[in-house]
C-alpha cells in the first residue's frame, strides 16, 4: 500500500488531478485505490514489485497521461575502496547515491522504501536486505566481513552508548526481530579506522545514519539469494533516481567471493501488429505500438517485421512478449475492446450424473426433507471421537488457522449431527439431507484420496424410528436404479458405523449383492455427545458404488 | 362481529371448553382431564376464544422445589452438616483429623465446618470441634426439609438459599392457564345459535347426504401455523442455475478431486514457487505420503520456468531464470482453485485433439487455510470457464463474459486490468449493484499465459473466467452473514424460509 495524498501526487505531477481524476486512471491501468477525500492509498499488482513508493506510482501515472515525472535515469559505475570478503550472506551490491538536495522531506519516504522492500523482496530480510549510509561519515576503505562476536562493539542507531554483540541483539528491537537470520558468525562493515559502522542485516551504527542533513548516500543491498539481491537492486534504484543520481560501486573481492554480476541488460521481445490482434482483437498499427511503448518506458527499434522491444531495467516482470502486450493494452483501455459474440460451437452438458442427482433429490424435497450444504473440512472430534465412527484412512490437515479443523470429511454423519446439535431449537420433525464428497485412501489416484459421492439422509423428531428412513431408500433405489433384492443385513463393524448406531437397529444397505450404505438409528451415547435431545435416524448411502 | 355470527364459528371443543368454564372447571388441565381431550386442544380454542373476547386467560405461576440428584443422596445419607453434628455429639470433642476419616470428601467437609461455624453451632477450641446443642435444631429442620412432602409444602419465611446455592434441591416454576369466562362469553352460550348442529368436517357419508346441512364457517384471514416444507438447498439451487447456464452456452462439466498436488495447483500454472498463496498460511496441506506427479510433463514445466522457451519469432519466454525444485511439486493439498482442474482437462483431453475447439466448465468447491467469518469460509464454490479454439483473443473473452454474466442477471459490468500469476492479460470482472450502490468484484477472468500452454505444445490461445458464487449469492439473497448458508453452523429457520426467487431476476 502506497499512502499518499492528492496534493503530493498533483506537485510530483505538476498537474491538478481531482479525486475522480485518479480514480479513473487507477481504474484503467488496473491500480486499487481507497482512501477518503485528500488522502490516497494506492495498492498496485504483486507482480510490479517496484513500485512502491509515491514517485514510482506518480511516474507510472505520469506515462499514462504524457506527464514525465522528474528522474535521472543515468546509471553511471563508480569506484570506490570497497573490500567484499567471503561471508554467509555472500551476495552484496553497493550504490552511491547523489541527492539532488538535502534528504530532507524525504527522508521518511527513504526509510519507507527500505523497509517495504526489506519485507517484500527481501522476504523479511532473509533473502535480501537494505542498509543505508551517510556517504559522508564514512573513511575509506571500508571491509565487508565476518568477525568472532566477542569483537563486535558499537553504539547501535538510537542508542548512545556502545553495546556488545550480545546486548545488541537481546536489548534492541531489530536485533530481536533479526538475529535469527545469523547463520554463524556476525557480518560487519568496518571503515578505515576499524570501527564498524554496521552490522548487517540486523543495525547500523548511529554515527553512519542518515540525516535530514544528508547529501550523499552509501547503500548496500546483501543477502543469500542472488536473484533476490539483483531484483532488489534494480527496483530500489528505479525508485531512489526520482531523488538523485544513482551509481553503481564496483567493489573488489578478496578471496573466494561470488560476483552477483548485477547487469542492466534486458532481452529483447519481437512484436508487430498481427501479435497484438492476436491476444487483444484490435487492430493497432506499428506507429501507434511504437509510441504506447515509447512512453511507458520501453526502448523500440524498427525490425523488418515489427518491433523489437527491450523493457527498462526495473521491468522484471516482463518475460514473454504477451506482458508487454499487456501493457499496451492497459495503455489503450480495456473499455475499447470490442466484444465479440460467442461462435465456437460445443456440446455443452452437466455431469452424466446430475440427472439421477436431480431425481433423487426431487424424490427426497417430496418426502419433506430439507438438503443442506455441509462443510468438508471437519474434525477427528466431530467424525469420530463424538460419532463412535472407526477412525480409518483418512486426510489429516496441517497447521490450520481454524481450530476445530483437523481433517477432510470421512463421512457425512458426523457434520450432519453436527448441524442438528446447533438447530436444536428449531421446528421438528428435522428431516435432513446432503450429497457431497468424502475423502478416501485410493491407491487408483496419483493423488492419494479420492472424491466418493454419497448421500446422507437423517429424521430427527420425538417419534422417528428407522421405518421411514428404510421406506425412503427403498423408493430411492426402485425409482433410479431399477428394482433389484434389497435388504438391510446386520454386520459387526458396518465400515466403522457400528459404534454410532443402536445395535440391533443397524445394517448394511444391499442392492442386489452389492453394499451400498448402512442406516440405523443414532446411539444414544452419540445422541448425548451432540447434545441432541430427540432420537435420529440415519442413512449413508455410497452414491459411487452405485455408479456414480 | 354479533354474538351469534360468533357462536356458529365454534367447534366441538370451543363448545365445550365455553361450557366447562361457564360452570366451576377453571383450569385447563383440570378440563383436560375430566372431559378427556388434549390440553394443547384446549388451549388452542382458549386462545381462539379470546381472540373473540369471549374469555380471558390468567397464567398462574406456581413455585415449586425437586431434589437433585446430590439431594437425593443426602435424602438417605443426611446433610453433611447433619452427619457431622451426629459425629461430633457421638465423640466429643471431635478434632480435624477425625473429621477428616469420616466418609465425606474435602469439599463437603469444609462445607459442613462453615454452615455449622457460621450459625455459631460449633466452636474450635485447642484443634478441638465443641457443639452447642441449643442450636442443633436449627440444622435438624433443615436436614429434614429433604423431604420431599415437606418440600411441597414449603412456604415463603424458609430460607433455601444455601440449599440452592449448593445445587441440593432445584427450583420450578409451573404455569397452570385458568380461564374466566366475559360477558360476552356467558351471551354466546346464551344464544340460538350456540345449539346449532353444524357440521365440522365433512364426511363420506355426509357427502352423500349433503342436503339440509349447515357448515360451520372457518375463519381464513389469518396465516396459519404449517409444517415446514423439504426443500433444496439455497445455494445449490444457485449452482444448479449455473450449471444450467454454462451447459445453454455449450459448456461441458469437469470434475477432479479435493486431494490435489502442488504440481497441479501451483507450478502447471506457473505460479512462482515462492509465491505467498503457496504459504502454510494460505494453502491447506494434507499429512499424507507424496502424490505421484506425470514425469514427462514436470521435467518440460521445469524447463519453462527455469529457461523458458524460444519456439518462434513472437513466441519467447524468457522463464523465470531460477532454479525449479521438484520436491515443492510433490506435495499434498487440499486444492485451492478449480484451475487444477482446468489443466487436468487442458492435458486429459485438449493437448490430445488439438484441432476442436473446446469448452469446460466446473462448479464445485475449494479449500484455503482461514479463519470463518461474515464474508469468508476456508471451503467455498468456484465457478470456472474456459474456451479453447482458433483465433481466439481477449474481444472473444470479453464477448463470453458478457453473455454469461447477461444470462445470471447481470447486465451492467465493467472490466479492469489486474494480475494473475497465470493469465496475460487479466481482467477482473465488476457488477454494478444498485442495491448498496456500489461496484463490487463479481469475478477474474484472462487468457493462458504461453508458459503455462508449452508443456502441452498448445500454441492457440485458451480464455477463461472465473464467477464469484458466494459473493453473487449473498448479495442476491440480501444476507450479511455466509454461514447461515453452509456448513454445521448453517441456520434450519433460514435454509427453510430462503427465498427463491431471489435467485432468479435482474441483479441488484
Amino acid at each position: 500500500m502506497i499512502n499518499t495524498t492528492i496534493t503530493e501526487m498533483n506537485a510530483l505531477l505538476r498537474k491538478k488531478l481531482s479525486r475522480k481524476d485518479f480514480e479513473d486512471l487507477c481504474f484503467r491501468y488496473g491500480i486499487d485505490l481507497e482512501g477518503d477525500g485528500e488522502y490516497l492509498n494506492f495498492e498496485v499488482t504483486s507482480d510490479r514489485i517496484e513500485i512502491i513508493s509515491k514517485f514510482s506510482v506518480a511516474y507510472l501515472l505520469g506515462q499514462l497521461i504524457g506527464v514525465n515525472v522528474h528522474r535521472t535515469e543515468a546509471v553511471s559505475s563508480k569506484k570506490m575502496d570497497v573490500i567484499i570478503k567471503n561471508t554467509h550472506r555472500p551476495f552484496v551490491n553497493l550504490l552511491y547515491v547523489k541527492l539532488d538536495e538535502s534528504a530532507g522531506e524525504n527522508l521518511g519516504e527513504i526509510l519507507t522504501i527500505q523497509d517495504k522492500f526489506d519485507k517484500t523482496i527481501g522476504r523479511n530480510r532473509s533473502s535480501a536486505a537494505i542498509g543505508i549510509f551517510d556517504f559522508s561519515k564514512l573513511k575509506f576503505p571500508v571491509v565487508y566481513e565476518e568477525i568472532e562476536s566477542s569483537k563486535v562493539l558499537f553504539v547501535p542507531l538510537g542508542f548512545n552508548s556502545k553495546k556488545n554483540y550480545q546486548e545488541i541483539i537481546s536489548e534492541t528491537e531489530k536485533g530481536r526481530a533479526y538475529s535469527g537470520l545469523l547463520k554463524n558468525k556476525p557480518i560487519i562493515w568496518k571503515q578505515k579506522d576499524g570501527e564498524i559502522f554496521a552490522m548487517p542485516p540486523i543495525i547500523n551504527a548511529d554515527f553512519a545514519s542518515v540525516t535530514k542533513d544528508t547529501r550523499d548516500l552509501l547503500i548496500d543491498i546483501t543477502g543469500n539469494n542472488k536473484d533476490a539481491v539483483n531484483s532488489l537492486t534494480k527496483a530500489l534504484m528505479l525508485n531512489l533516481q526520482f531523488l538523485g543520481g544513482v551509481s553503481v560501486i564496483k567493489p573488489k573481492y578478496e578471496g573466494n567471493v561470488i560476483d552477483t554480476h548485477l547487469d542492466f541488460k534486458m532481452d529483447k521481445f519481437f512484436l508487430n501488429e498481427s501479435n497484438i490482434l492476436n491476444l487483444l482483437g484490435v487492430e493497432m498499427s506499428i506507429v501507434e505500438i511504437s509510441k504506447i511503448l515509447k512512453s511507458m518506458g520501453y526502448e523500440v527499434l524498427q525490425d523488418k517485421l515489427g518491433v523489437v522491444v527491450t523493457p527498462p531495467f526495473y521491468r522484471q516482470d516482463v518475460i514473454h512478449q504477451v506482458d508487454i502486450i499487456d501493457d499496451i493494452l492497459r495503455f489503450y483501455g480495456v473499455e475499447n475492446i470490442k466484444q465479440v459474440k460467442p461462435h465456437s460451437y460445443t456440446v455443452g452438458e452437466k455431469s452424466e450424473n446430475s440427472e439421477t442427482l436431480d431425481n433423487i433429490t426431487s424424490l427426497l424435497v417430496g418426502f419433506g426433507y430439507q438438503e443442506l450444504d455441509l462443510n468438508v473440512l471437519t474434525s477427528e472430534d466431530y467424525q469420530f471421537k463424538r460419532t463412535g465412527i472407526k477412525a480409518e484412512d483418512y486426510a489429516p490437515l496441517i497447521g490450520q488457522k481454524s481450530g476445530d479443523i483437523t481433517m477432510a470429511r470421512s463421512n457425512l454423519l458426523g457434520e450432519m449431527l453436527r448441524f442438528l446439535s446447533n438447530n436444536l431449537h428449531k421446528k421438528f420433525p428435522q428431516k435432513l439431507f446432503d450429497i457431497g464428497f468424502v475423502l478416501a485412501r485410493s491407491n487408483k489416484t496419483e493423488v492419494l484420496f479420492e472424491n466418493r459421492l454419497r448421500l446422507s439422509i437423517c429424521c430427527s423428531d420425538i417419534d422417528s424410528t428407522i421405518t421411514e428412513t428404510q421406506g425412503i431408500i427403498y423408493k430411492l433405489l426402485r425409482d433410479n436404479f431399477g428394482d433389484k433384492n434389497i435388504k438391510i443385513k446386520k454386520d459387526a463393524t458396518l465400515d466403522g458405523f457400528a459404534g454410532a448406531l443402536i445395535d440391533g437397529r443397524d445394517g448394511f444397505i444391499y442392492y442386489g449383492a452389492k453394499k451400498i450404505g448402512v442406516m440405523g438409528e443414532v446411539h444414544p451415547r452419540v445422541l448425548n455427545e451432540f447434545k441432541i435431545e430427540t432420537p435420529v435416524s440415519m442413512a449413508e448411502i455410497y452414491l459411487d458404488s452405485l455408479g456414480l | 362481529m354479533n354474538i351469534d355470527k360468533i357462536a356458529e364459528l365454534l367447534n366441538k371443543n370451543d363448545k365445550l371448553l365455553l361450557s366447562a368454564v361457564s360452570e366451576e372447571d377453571r383450569y385447563l388441565s383440570q378440563i383436560s382431564e375430566k372431559y378427556s381431550v388434549e390440553k394443547s386442544a384446549l388451549f388452542n380454542s382458549a386462545r381462539k376464544m379470546m381472540s373473540y373476547g369471549l374469555l380471558k386467560i390468567i397464567n398462574e405461576i406456581t413455585i415449586g422445589y425437586s431434589l437433585t440428584e446430590l439431594g437425593r443422596k443426602y435424602l438417605s445419607s443426611g446433610l453433611p452438616e447433619y452427619v457431622l453434628v451426629k459425629k461430633i455429639r457421638e465423640n466429643p470433642p471431635l478434632s480435624y483429623q477425625d473429621i477428616k476419616k469420616m466418609p465425606l470428601d474435602a469439599d463437603e467437609i469444609s462445607a459442613a465446618i462453615g454452615t455449622l461455624r457460621k450459625n455459631k453451632i460449633i466452636q474450635v477450641n485447642m484443634d478441638k470441634f465443641i457443639l452447642d446443642e441449643t442450636k442443633v435444631g436449627l440444622i435438624e429442620k433443615k436436614n429434614a426439609l429433604l423431604d420431599m412432602s415437606d418440600l411441597d409444602k414449603i412456604s415463603d419465611n424458609v430460607d433455601l438459599t444455601d440449599l440452592l446455592r449448593r445445587n441440593i434441591i432445584r427450583k420450578s416454576e409451573t404455569v397452570n392457564e385458568k380461564i374466566e369466562i366475559t360477558e360476552n362469553g356467558i351471551n354466546v352460550l346464551k344464544s340460538s345459535s350456540f345449539n346449532k348442529d353444524l357440521v365440522d368436517r365433512l364426511t363420506p357419508e355426509l357427502i352423500k347426504n349433503w342436503r339440509g346441512v349447515g357448515f360451520r364457517e372457518y375463519l381464513l384471514d389469518t396465516e396459519p401455523l404449517t409444517r415446514p416444507c423439504g426443500r433444496r438447498n439455497i445455494a445449490k439451487q444457485f449452482s444448479s442455475k449455473v450449471k444450467d447456464v454454462l451447459a445453454t452456452m455449450g459448456f461441458k462439466e469437469m470434475h477432479s478431486n479435493y486431494a490435489e498436488s502442488s504440481f497441479w495447483n501451483f507450478d502447471i500454472m506457473m505460479f512462482k514457487q515462492d509465491h505467498p498463496d503457496r504459504d502454510i498460511q494460505d494453502t491447506i496441506y494434507i499429512d499424507a505420503p507424496k502424490p505421484k506427479v506425470p514425469k514427462e510433463l514436470l521435467e518440460k514445466v521445469k524447463q519453462v520456468y527455469e529457461k523458458g522457451f524460444n519456439s518462434a519469432k513472437n513466441d519467447k519466454s524468457i522463464g523465470y531464470r531460477r532454479e525449479f525444485d521438484e520436491r515443492k511439486s510433490k506435495v499434498l493439498i487440499m486444492r485451492g482453485h478449480t484451475t487444477a482442474t482446468t489443466f487436468r482437462y487442458i492435458s486429459d483431453y485438449i493437448s490430445k485433439n488439438k484441432d476442436a475447439p473446446a469448452k469446460y466448465f466446473s462448479v464445485s468447491k475449494v479449500f484455503r487455510n482461514e479463519t470463518s467469518d461474515q464474508t469468508h469460509l476456508p471451503e467455498f464454490y468456484q465457478v470456472e470457464g474456459i474456451v479453447y479454439d482458433d483465433n481466439l483473443s481477449l474481444s472473444d473473452l470479453v464477448g463470453y463474459i458478457s453473455e454469461f454474466y447477461k444470462k445470471m442477471g447481470i447486465d451492467k459490468i465493467r472490466l479492469k486490468p489486474t494480475y494473475n500469476p497465470y493469465t496475460e492479460p487479466s481482467l477482473e470482472i465488476q457488477a454494478f449493484s444498485p442495491k448498496i450502490n456500489r461496484w463490487i468484484e463479481v469475478g477474474n477472468s484472462g487468457v493462458f499465459r504461453p508458459e503455462t500452454l508449452e508443456p502441452f505444445g498448445i500454441k492457440k490461445n485458451i480464455v477463461a473466467w472465473g464467477f464469484g458464487f458466494d459473493r453473487t449469492l449473498i448479495l442476491r439473497l440480501g444476507i450479511g452473514d455466509i454461514r447461515l448458508i453452509y456448513g454445521g453452523f448453517a441456520d434450519l429457520d433460514f435454509l427453510r424460509s430462503a427465498e427463491s426467487r431471489k435467485l432468479f431476476g435482474e441483479f441488484s
